[in-house]
């Protein structure tokens, strides 16, 4: 665990030597694991019955968007 | 007045068109038709097999230089996510996904998520292909023409003009395609199989002549 925690923290330290490659690679790996976790999210949401409206209000974001960014990946209930 | 297509260049679209499916590929481009050409039973697809343009060879190359088949940006399979870059800012990617799987079962994080952050309209804007006089729509095709295969499909239209043709061939099209002056994926795929246009052209024109 020890171990572990210091590797990240070697890492964490090359991502504050301003190097843009690795700041930048990390930024699109945050983006896309947001992504995926949004996506089963919203999926799990609406299975259980949640409104468009109600997922909205929790992601800070319009009825309208999720709406249209996931309607066709889910489909309307 | 630009001369109508033929019903030979129009089958060669239809092929190029099943071609780029069968190769998982999203949209028609130079390298999709010089294929459909090089299958066909045209004089130019018998001209280009002659010079050694065969469709195994074309396709060999094709899947050489766009590895994968889909082309980039728009791969339908996840892309692996970095598990490097996010360690650099404190996040462990195997912690997260073994937690994720706990909850959603095993491969949820692996899913692709293939919805835009484009609006909408912006999206069917981009990615439908609107039917034209110039470019009709292909028969059940949904697959839209890269703008260099569109500027293929006029060109063979110039070189009809040219020929004083009352329409545009497949042999035009042929002439078109192989233009080292277009870019694309077509000279790329030519050069690698070491055919010059020079004597491709010439030996298009050759199956041509005796019919004209």
């Amino acid at each position: 665990m020890l171990t572990t925690m210091n590797t990240t923290l070697e890492l964490t330290e090359g991502a504050a030597s301003n190097d843009p490659d690795t700041g930048l690679r990390a930024v699109a790996a945050l983006r896309t694991l947001t992504d995926r976790l949004e996506l089963l999210q919203v999926e799990n949401a609406r299975r259980i019955g949640w409104s468009w409206q109600e997922i909205a209000s929790r992601l800070g974001v319009s009825k309208q968007t999720v709406h249209r960014k996931y309607v066709r990946l889910i489909g309307r209930k | 007045m630009s001369p109508p297509f033929s019903p030979a260049l129009r089958e060669t679209v239809v092929q190029a068109h099943s071609q780029a499916r069968q190769l998982g590929h999203d949209r028609i481009g130079g390298e999709h038709l010089l294929l459909a050409l090089a299958c066909s039973w045209t004089p130019a697809g018998a001209a280009l097999r002659e010079q050694g343009v065969t469709p195994d060879q074309v396709r060999a190359q094709i899947l050489r230089l766009l590895p994968g088949t889909a082309r980039a940006g728009r791969d339908p399979r996840p892309a692996a996510i970095d598990a490097e870059a996010l360690a650099t800012i404190g996040i462990d990617l195997d912690a997260v996904r073994a937690r994720v799987e706990r909850a959603f079962g095993p491969g949820a994080l692996s899913r692709p998520v293939r919805c835009s952050r484009r609006p909408a309209w912006r999206r069917i804007r981009r990615h439908v292909h609107r039917p034209s006089r110039r470019h009709p729509s292909l028969p059940g095709g949904h697959l839209p023409l890269t703008t260099r295969a569109k500027q293929m499909l006029e060109c063979a239209q110039r070189e009809a003009q040219a020929q004083k043709a009352s329409t545009a061939g497949a042999d035009h099209l042929a002439l078109a395609v192989i233009a080292t002056n277009g870019g694309g994926m077509a000279p790329a795929i030519l050069s690698a199989l070491g055919v010059a246009e020079a004597p491709l052209r010439a030996a298009i024109l050759d199956r041509y002549r005796p019919a004209s």
